[in-house]
């Protein structure tokens, strides 16, 4: 890939940031790139050590904040005619509703998400809790009923906390995804409000 | 290194690089890369970050017949360099109260 190419695709991955943000980020890496051919890099080894362009582009929106993102998409390019804000008054009964249900949308998804991770945990405790409170239980009845019946009860309770131990390993691969997911849908949202912009021009 | 931390360190260390003379993105990266680990891609947040907390400024320069931005040191990024030393005493109990033998 050359210089060209490689900042092409950022400028079309962060289309929809204002172009001054856009060509801050473009001189940015140009200069970056150009500084390293001066160095004695060709031009595919420089721009190849500025990583993937897709990646170089997330970061960069990841790191604007959102408020900003919003604002630009929202900043009308002329100012408003008298008819479209009567529009947008007499049309909130209908535009209202949408975008509070986009947001419990997006909410519910996060405390779905969170609740399978509360439940791996909360099954956790209890076998945890089974398997400890069996421990005790096992050695009671040994000596007090019958020892059949308490060695059942120990191998019982060693298999709860044996499964235990292994579900918390597991719990934690499961937190690990979601943590993943969530950047995901944070990122994919910020891309949303940019693209939608991106098709308006 | 822990993110949170690394993230404050190299903010300092991006305006102890140019506190002497101003300098410029490549070598910034140069300066910083015996020491702590940086990228294009992870410096250019923390320039955009430092500018608009108005702790660096920035002008262009021309270079072999094209723009170089150049980073300069803004007063108050230099009090924040102070402040951040005054910061890491009050770090260095903290360590000595970590790392105590008894």
């Amino acid at each position: 890939m050359n210089k060209q190419e490689f900042l092409e695709k950022i400028r079309n991955q962060l289309a929809g940031l204002s172009e001054d943000d856009i060509k801050k980020s473009i001189d940015y890496y140009t200069e970056m790139i150009e500084d390293r051919m001066e160095e004695g890099l060709t031009e595919e080894e420089a721009v190849k050590v500025m990583g993937r362009p897709e990646e170089v582009a997330s970061q960069i929106l990841m790191d604007t904040p959102f408020s900003k993102l919003v604002k630009v998409k929202v900043k009308p390019k002329k100012s408003l005619s008298i008819l479209s804000i009567i529009l947008i008054i007499l049309g909130s009964p209908v535009w209202l509703p949408l975008v509070v249900a986009l947001f419990v949308i997006i909410l519910s998804v996060y405390i779905v998400l969170w609740s399978v991770v509360l439940v791996f945990y909360s099954v956790d405790l209890s076998l945890a809790v089974g398997g400890i409170s069996g421990l005790l239980a096992s050695v009671m009845v040994m000596f007090n009923i019958d020892i059949l019946c308490g060695v059942f009860t120990l191998g019982v309770a060693i298999t709860c906390a044996g499964l235990s131990v292994l579900l918390f390993l597991g719990s934690n691969q499961v937190v690990k995804g979601i943590l993943f997911l969530s950047r995901k849908i944070a990122l994919s949202i910020k891309s949303y409000f940019v693209k939608r912009r991106n098709c308006d021009e | 290194m822990d993110v949170q931390l690394k993230r404050g360190l190299l903010d300092i260390s991006v305006l102890a690089a140019i506190k002497n003379e101003d300098s410029y993105g490549y070598r910034i990266v140069k300066d910083l890369k015996p020491y702590i680990e940086i990228s294009e891609s992870t410096l250019y947040p923390i320039l955009r970050r430092l500018e608009s907390n108005n702790l660096l400024s920035v002008r262009s320069v021309e270079h072999n017949g094209r723009l170089r931005k150049y980073y300069h040191i803004t007063p108050a990024g230099l009090k924040r360099i102070e402040e951040f030393k005054e910061e890491w005493k009050e770090i260095v109990s903290i360590y000595k109260f970590i790392v105590r033998e008894d």
